[in-house]
């Protein structure tokens, strides 16, 4: 332990070279789904290079900042240790295996999938039957997944009237209201604001949030 | 391709990537607004089924991989390039500018109250985003019953590419 708060303090900063490996090593992780717990077992307990509270107050800095949280994450930390170049190296090493997976990924798609970059190339009508059937089944199950992932979102942060209010409001304002994205985003922050503020008081402190 | 369309197309990348908090269905609203109904750049289908595809691919790079095929069918081979930069690039730089402030104050109370407005907010971009995708894969009541038994599914545990993969075959096999 004490090895792991020396290293807190920013005693040894370690190399560029050993945070963009284990960045990648993250990032291939990121593959499997969310790769913060292996982040945390890689960077706290293995490396020493953060203690578990620093690491759980990043990991809720990069869910809370826009973007990707396993990006922001990289961002961050990579800052803590080295500062600008540090963030650079570890997010190049967590993006490497994510965008090689991209990479594969539409090559397969252009070869034997639809004509992607072509807008005006329509495939035939026989395979555009069944391709067509095959992805609208992709595309609804997806939505599933997407209010499934809504649904353990509320289960970690406490269904309350208030945060249902939010993403009910959201949902509408959306769908029916057909308001532009960011104008929704916009009105519900502060919405979100007041819910949380009127809610204010039994709330963990930060560190200890499992967030 | 449309000339005008790789700087419209990066300016609302970089919008969103600076109000979206968190992955891939988060960006479906958005895209099927600005793409589908606003512009007509790619029907409805075609965004739905892209989407699906790159769930195959889960975290960054499934993110990386809908931008970069957003931005092909939008804008051609510029495009796929382009596109994952504006998405990635702003939110990081923001990212990076925030740590300082994060760090200068280990257990400030703002950080708590920061996190229940915005956990909220992420939720329900993400629910706007199943919204829209099921709006424009126009798939019916089975589309309604698919995503249904998805949600189930995945609450129950399964795995995010076994729901998808038996979503893709089921309709597949409904459509023989």
């Amino acid at each position: 332990m004490d090895a792991a708060d020396q290293t807190h303090e920013g005693t040894f900063p370690p190399s560029l070279c050993a945070i963009s490996v284990t960045f990648f090593l993250v990032g291939c992780a990121s593959l499997a789904g969310d790769p913060s717990a292996f982040a945390e077992r890689q960077l706290v307990a293995q490396r020493k290079w953060l203690t578990a509270p620093a690491f759980r107050s990043f990991r809720i800095l990069s869910r809370v900042t826009p973007g990707l949280p396993p990006v922001n994450l990289a961002v961050a930390i990579g800052r803590r240790l080295h500062g600008v170049a540090g963030s650079l190296a570890a997010v190049s090493g967590m993006l490497a295996a994510p965008m090689a997976a991209a990479l594969t990924a539409g090559l397969l798609y252009l070869l034997y999938g639809v004509h992607m970059p072509y807008a005006s190339t329509m495939p035939d009508a026989s395979t555009m039957f069944s391709t067509g059937n095959f992805l609208s089944g992709l595309a609804s199950a997806s939505a599933g997944l997407a209010f499934a992932a809504g649904a353990r979102g509320f289960r970690r942060i406490g269904l309350t009237p208030g945060h249902a209010l939010v993403v009910l409001f959201m949902a509408a304002a959306y769908a029916f209201g057909h308001l532009p994205f960011v104008l929704v985003v916009a009105l519900a922050m502060p919405l979100s604001l007041i819910v949380a503020l009127v809610k204010g008081h039994k709330v963990k402190p930060v560190d200890e949030a499992n967030g | 391709m449309d000339e005008e369309r790789l700087p419209i197309l990066t300016i609302i990348l970089v919008l969103l990537s600076l109000v979206s908090i968190g992955g891939g269905p988060k960006l479906m609203a958005p895209f099927a607004h600005e793409l589908v109904h606003l512009r007509h750049w790619m029907t409805g289908k075609e965004l739905a089924g892209l989407y699906g595809l790159t769930r195959a691919v889960p975290g960054p790079g499934g993110l990386i991989l809908l931008a970069g095929a957003v931005g092909g069918k939008v804008a051609g081979w510029m495009g796929i390039v382009v596109a994952p930069l504006a998405l990635i690039l702003p939110s990081s730089c923001l990212c990076f500018v925030a740590t300082s402030l994060w760090q200068a104050q280990p257990r400030a109370q703002w950080k708590a109250l920061m996190m229940r407005t915005v956990a909220p907010v992420s939720v329900g971009q993400g629910v706007a985003g199943g919204i829209a995708i099921l709006q424009i894969t126009h798939g019916g009541t089975p589309g309604l019953v698919m995503a249904g038994a998805a949600f189930a599914a995945r609450l129950a545990g399964l795995p995010a590419l076994a729901v998808l993969a038996a979503g893709g075959i089921l309709f597949w096999l409904y459509s023989i």
